[in-house]
């Protein structure tokens, strides 16, 4: 799994790379869902482990 | 003499069986509102005068010689410029297909077209339907019949306001996350959602397939009706009508926590008193909560987000400054989405379609506010709620769209103002396979709302 500050390093520096920098506080936003959606509790997970009870408000 | 444009779908097909006007009056009539109000509102992208009142003539001339084709034989009609009519362009709101002509009808304009509809123009459009408040429209900004510095809402803001103002006597609009109604319940009308599948989204500009509802907005829950099941094919006949039940007993489901926990202090007031009434009226109100409620937003945004960016990405490579800035940020920052999100979203939609499905097992519809606010002021970002603030645009999507992830049949109607007249709309919910009965408790409460 891509580590979500790894992910949006990466697709901050493509963004600027590009000159679009009106997407950046964009994909820090899309951060912050995309944390809430990998706790929730419907994931699978390979290993069997379940994954932990979400702080839904502070993932945001 | 009588203002025709103002009238319901109801009225006006009494008054044409009565010989009491014709559809060349009603639809100069809405043609006049369209010319007087447009300039100011920006509601339309394009009108077909000419046409519109030649489909009128012809209407007339059919109803003389006996040949009704429905109950909206002769009543003049607004598509959102996202669905195709036959020689007209269909521009989603956007400079990207500001010429872009449609070869064919798409089956619902067909299917309106064959119900005896005079369609009178393509609406105005939050650009590709990608936003809630049509502001950002490549033909510029559509603006609220009440007060023309606050946003009609959207997608659909040019057919709210349309039918707000009588500009058409009903219109067609799309609904992604609520696109349909978001701006009726923001305008004061009534919009309906059907299931998803219900109505064809073919010849529809998509927003994202998986979501996307095609569905009308009017002035009555029974207009509303007569339009939807023009669009199922189904050719209502030129008496129809829909029939209200008694809302005593009627198990409704109060939908709490993350649908009451942030509303207008006005909102709040307003959907408490019509829940008040719906409750003296005989309905049985029960709490419910969503469990993954608060995962809603965060499941919706990988779908639409993903699925815009598939359809948009040759283009914004190729012609990225036809495009509003805002919605070229959003559909690049879907570009930069990873496939297991977009995985674990479509698990999500799963999930939560059950769940809703499971809320409404033994209750004949669940209930919330349409939308947490009244309408925005144009350009806010934010809006301010209960000392807080929100993204103007994830506060007006917040309620609506769990019933695009559910696909549940889902309308709106209007439950109140607020001290500035801005109208605040109620949204009832049903199981799908129930539109039938969503429609009739919809008239039931539409009624008691009414006193």
């Amino acid at each position: 799994m891509t580590d979500i500050d790894r992910w949006l390093a990466a697709a901050e520096a493509d963004v600027e790379a590009r000159g679009l920098q009106a997407v950046k506080p964009l994909l820090q936003g899309l951060a912050g869902a995309l944390r809430v959606l990998r706790a929730a509790d419907w994931n699978d997970r390979a290993d069997g482990a379940s994954p932990p009870p979400a702080d839904v408000e502070r993932l945001r | 003499m009588t203002p025709w444009h103002g009238e319901t779908i109801e009225a006006l097909r009494g008054a044409l069986a009565r010989g009491s006007t014709t559809s060349e009056r009603i639809t100069e009539a809405c043609l006049e509102r369209i010319a007087a109000l447009n300039p100011a509102l920006n509601a339309f992208v394009t009108v077909t005068a000419d046409a519109a009142l030649q489909a009128a003539r012809a209407a007339d001339d059919a109803r003389r010689e006996g040949r009704i084709a429905s109950a909206l034989h002769g009543i003049p009609i607004s598509l959102k410029d996202l669905i195709d009519q036959a020689g007209l362009r269909t521009t989603a709101g956007s400079r990207v297909r500001a010429d872009v002509v449609a070869h064919a009808d798409a089956p619902v304009t067909a299917r309106l077209k064959a119900a005896g509809a005079v369609l009178v123009g393509k609406t105005n459009l939050h650009e590709f339907a990608f936003g809630p408040t049509s502001e950002e429209s490549g033909f510029g900004a559509a603006h609220h019949p009440v007060d023309p510095e606050r946003s009609p809402g959207g997608s659909s803001g040019g057919s709210a306001i349309a039918v707000r103002t009588g500009m058409s006597i009903a219109s067609i609009g799309t609904d992604t996350g609520g696109s349909i109604r978001i701006p009726a319940a923001l305008c004061g009308v009534v919009g309906f959602k059907p299931e998803w599948g219900d109505v064809p989204a073919d010849g529809v500009v998509p927003l994202s397939r998986q979501l996307d509802h095609v569905g009308p907005l009017a002035r009555t829950v029974t207009d509303a009706w007569l339009v939807y099941e023009s669009l199922c094919g189904r050719l209502p006949a030129p008496a129809a009508t829909l029939t209200a039940p008694s809302l005593k007993g009627v198990r409704l489901g109060v939908l709490r926590g993350y649908f009451e926990d942030r509303l207008d202090a006005e909102v709040a007031d307003r959907h408490a008193a019509a829940l008040d009434t719906l409750r003296r009226a005989g309905a049985v109100l029960e709490p419910v909560e969503l469990s993954h409620a608060a995962t809603m937003a965060a499941v919706y945004l990988p779908l639409v987000l993903g699925d815009a960016a598939a359809y948009h990405a040759d283009t914004l490579e190729r012609r990225p400054e036809d495009y509003t800035p805002g919605v070229r940020a959003r559909l690049e920052m879907g570009r930069a989405l990873l496939a297991e999100d977009y995985v674990r979203a479509l698990h999500g939609r799963e999930v939560i379609a059950r769940e809703i499905e499971r809320a409404l097992d033994g209750r004949q519809a669940l209930v919330s506010a349409t939308t947490p606010v009244p309408a925005p002021r144009l350009g806010e970002p934010t809006v301010a709620v209960r000392g807080g603030s929100e993204p103007t645009r994830n506060a007006l999507l917040r309620l609506t769209q769990p019933f695009n992830l559910g696909r549940q049949p889902a309308i709106t109607m209007p439950s109140g103002e607020t001290q500035d007249a801005l109208p605040v709309g109620l949204q009832l919910v049903a199981a799908c396979g129930r539109t039938q009965p969503l429609l009739e408790l919809a008239l039931a409460c539409e009624r008691a709302l009414a006193g």
